[in-house]
């Protein structure tokens, strides 16, 4: 038991791995034994040969597989070129985690590409003899639901995949560097790279002749560049070459390379046309790699069909913590599956927002249709997304040019003013009154009088008070706007009153305070004298206190 | 440039049926040489306008050189002037100036040219000759 332990964890090459995941994996292991019904070799017999081997090969694959899927942070390139140090690694075929398993995926794939037909032989002979036992149903069910399992499977480990061919390429640039310097910046596709390096070797001085091979694999341009770069190579530099056997190990890394991408594409396929049984609108519309990432995301047809669409785009997305920080985008949040999906992907900006919200809609009415297995040519979704594309080129339209737009003819409007009695009679009340315009006049050549108001300042009569004539009284006779004045209503004058009173009152219980106090005056007298008090401002508090001393 | 677009009056017969054809629109006529200085500016300002202010006014173009005609009646001596018609009669403004016959200096934008033209054709309408420019240039000019 230990014994396995420890390989798992020399092949995970991951020293943080703790005891209770790898049991965790063995529990997995078991059930997919259950499950599948696919063992081909028991861990615990090969394990002694395992050490001779040196692979995961020895692993139940399926086990393996899903160790992978669920520990994906460790075989991110990152990870992995911060624990695994390229330059000193010798033969980077023996670290490959994907390499052991890839025999197992093949089975798998042929196995279920062989299920497809014979699933419809059954479904057939279940049809025409009309006689299906239940058995015959469950069996069916269960192996659809591994299937779809596997499916689900096969997408995450296309990413592995692809994290593992990148490190290769590391290994591979380091190394080829030295026989080959530009290489790696003209030829940036990691397969291309390996196959161009498996076909010239260390023969850069006779480029020419693989310049027809080299055409196959890369565009004329391109050939001519790495023909130039590999002349001028071997001009400036002295002709450095790797000795055989640390080429073989490139030979090898690179053929690694190769068969991965093999195996990639075999793998897109697979899904591609699995995908076409259990989703084929969906995938009429997104794709068929979009289409597995959302179902994974989800976890099935059905629950994908339940999602509300607005929570589609926000499927798939990395940390919606950080999304603050904005480095991808600012306008869209939401940078999940469908954000980069090839059909929202290369749109600008400002369009991929609404093209979202189209596509997520349509995705969501695709996976009900797939989910009640109506239109399973995938017709709808094809239709759909004709709808999306003809959307997408609306949005994309330029708006259109209108010009100038002719100002309005300049009209005054007619005044919205009543006429009437009742309106005469409101606009009087407020309108200035004749003493008032007197006021505002002034008579030529004669001074005017005038006052102070509370603020000091000096105020002009004009001729409200009249002109002063030679006698020095007014002259002018002024009439009295009698309908000017603030109207008081009934409830207003109760209230008055009732203040009023209110007022006598406190007074009166003021003065007989004060009458205790001084004991003299009557109470009419304190009464005034309070409401002198009261009334008069405070300038007038100097006389006030000389009428006190009188008394 | 402005001044291609616009439609030009060869003759003196055509700056009447101009004033004369428009009952309710004001009729802008632009006298000038096409290759001074000022006028081409003012040519651009109108040109700029001309589809704003097509509701209510119409601009014409007049060459003082091709059509010499009006120059000793409206003293057409200056590289541009403008003038307005309303209903075949002469439309005055106080531009503060101290010539209210006519618009013969450069004004600072187009936003300042639309709203004189817009308080002339309000003073038009309620059948006044003289208005008065919502923005004074006896300071400028």
């Amino acid at each position: 038991m230990t014994d396995y332990e420890n390989e798992l964890l020399a092949d995970f090459g991951s020293d943080g791995e703790s005891d209770v995941d790898v049991e965790g994996i063995e529990d997995k292991n078991l059930e997919v034994e259950d499950e599948n019904g696919y063992v081909p070799g028991g861990p615990r017999e090969k394990s002694s040969e395992s050490s001779e081997t040196g692979g995961g090969a020895s692993l139940d694959p399926g086990a393996y597989l899903r160790h992978l899927i669920s520990n994906s942070s460790i075989t991110s390139l990152q990870k992995s070129l911060e624990t695994f140090d390229i330059s000193k690694i010798y033969d980077i075929t023996k670290d490959s985690k994907v390499l052991p398993i890839i025999g197992y995926l093949r089975d798998k794939i042929s196995s279920y590409q062989d299920d497809m037909r014979t699933d419809y032989e059954e479904l057939m002979s279940t049809l025409t003899f009309g006689t299906s036992s239940n058995s015959e149903v469950s069996e069916h069910s269960s192996s659809e639901i591994s299937q779809y399992q596997f499916i689900l499977m096969v997408n995450e480990i296309s990413s592995i995949i692809n994290n593992e061919v990148s490190f290769i390429h590391a290994f591979n640039t380091l190394h080829y560097k030295v026989v080959f310097r530009e290489l790696e910046t003209i030829v940036s596709n990691p397969v291309d790279y390996a196959r161009i390096m498996l076909l010239i070797e260390q023969d850069l001085s006779s480029i020419n002749k693989y310049q027809e091979d080299l055409k196959s694999i890369v565009s004329n341009e391109k050939v001519l560049v790495i023909t130039m770069s590999a002349i001028q190579q071997v001009q400036n530099s002295s002709d450095f070459k790797l000795s055989e056997p640390d080429f073989n190990t490139l030979r090898k890394s690179s053929s690694l390379v190769l068969e991965l991408n093999e195996l990639l594409q075999d793998l897109s396929v697979f899904i591609s046309n699995k995908l076409f049984r259990f989703a084929p609108n969906i995938n009429a519309i997104v794709g068929p790699i979009t289409t597995s990432q959302l179902l994974t995301a989800s976890g099935s047809l059905k629950q994908l069909s339940i999602t509300p669409s607005c929570n589609l785009p926000s499927l798939g997305v990395k940390d919606l913590s950080s999304q603050t920080s904005g480095s991808t985008s600012r306008r869209i949040r939401q940078t999940g599956y469908l954000y980069h999906n090839e059909l929202v992907n290369q749109l600008p900006e400002e369009i991929q927002k609404p093209v979202l919200r189209i596509l997520s809609g349509k995705i969501t009415l695709a996976a009900r249709v797939d989910l009640s297995k109506n239109a399973t040519d995938g017709s709808l979704g094809s239709k759909y997304r004709l709808d999306i594309e003809n959307k997408i080129e609306k949005l994309l339209a330029p708006p259109e040019n209108r010009g100038d737009k002719a100002l309005p003819i300049p009209m005054d409007p007619k005044s919205k003013k009543r006429g009437g009695r009742r309106f005469r009679k409101a606009r009087e009340r407020l309108q200035m009154s004749d003493l008032r315009k007197a006021q505002n006049k002034m008579a030529f050549g004669q001074q005017e009088d005038s006052i102070m108001d509370s603020f000091g300042e000096e105020i002009g009569l004009g001729m409200s008070r009249g002109v002063s004539t030679a006698g020095g009284s007014s002259s002018l006779n002024i009439k009295v706007n009698n309908r000017v004045g603030g109207k008081v209503s009934k409830a207003m004058e109760a209230r008055l009153k009732n203040e009023e009173a209110n007022v006598n009152l406190d007074n009166f219980l003021q003065n007989t305070n004060k009458e205790e106090r001084t004991e003299r005056n009557a109470t009419n007298d304190a009464t005034r004298r309070i409401n002198d008090e009261r009334s008069e401002s405070k300038w007038f508090s100097g006389m006030k206190r000389k009428r006190d001393t009188n008394d | 440039m402005g001044s291609v677009f616009l439609p030009h009056l060869h003759t003196g017969w055509h700056v009447d049926q101009a004033i004369l054809s428009e009952d309710e629109r004001l009729v802008i006529v632009r006298f000038g040489r096409v290759y001074e200085r000022e006028c081409m500016i003012m040519d651009e300002f109108l040109f700029g306008i001309a589809e704003k202010i097509k509701n209510f006014a119409t601009v014409y173009l007049c060459d003082i050189d091709e059509v010499p005609d009006f120059n000793s009646m409206y003293e057409l001596y200056d590289p541009c002037t403008v003038m307005f018609f309303y209903r075949n009669k002469h439309m005055m403004c106080d531009f503060g100036t101290g010539n209210n016959n006519k618009l013969n200096f450069l004004v600072g934008d187009k936003q300042e040219l639309i709203d004189i033209i817009e308080t002339i054709y309000r003073g038009a309408r309620k059948g006044k000759g003289l208005v008065i420019s919502p923005i004074d240039y006896s300071a400028k000019h």
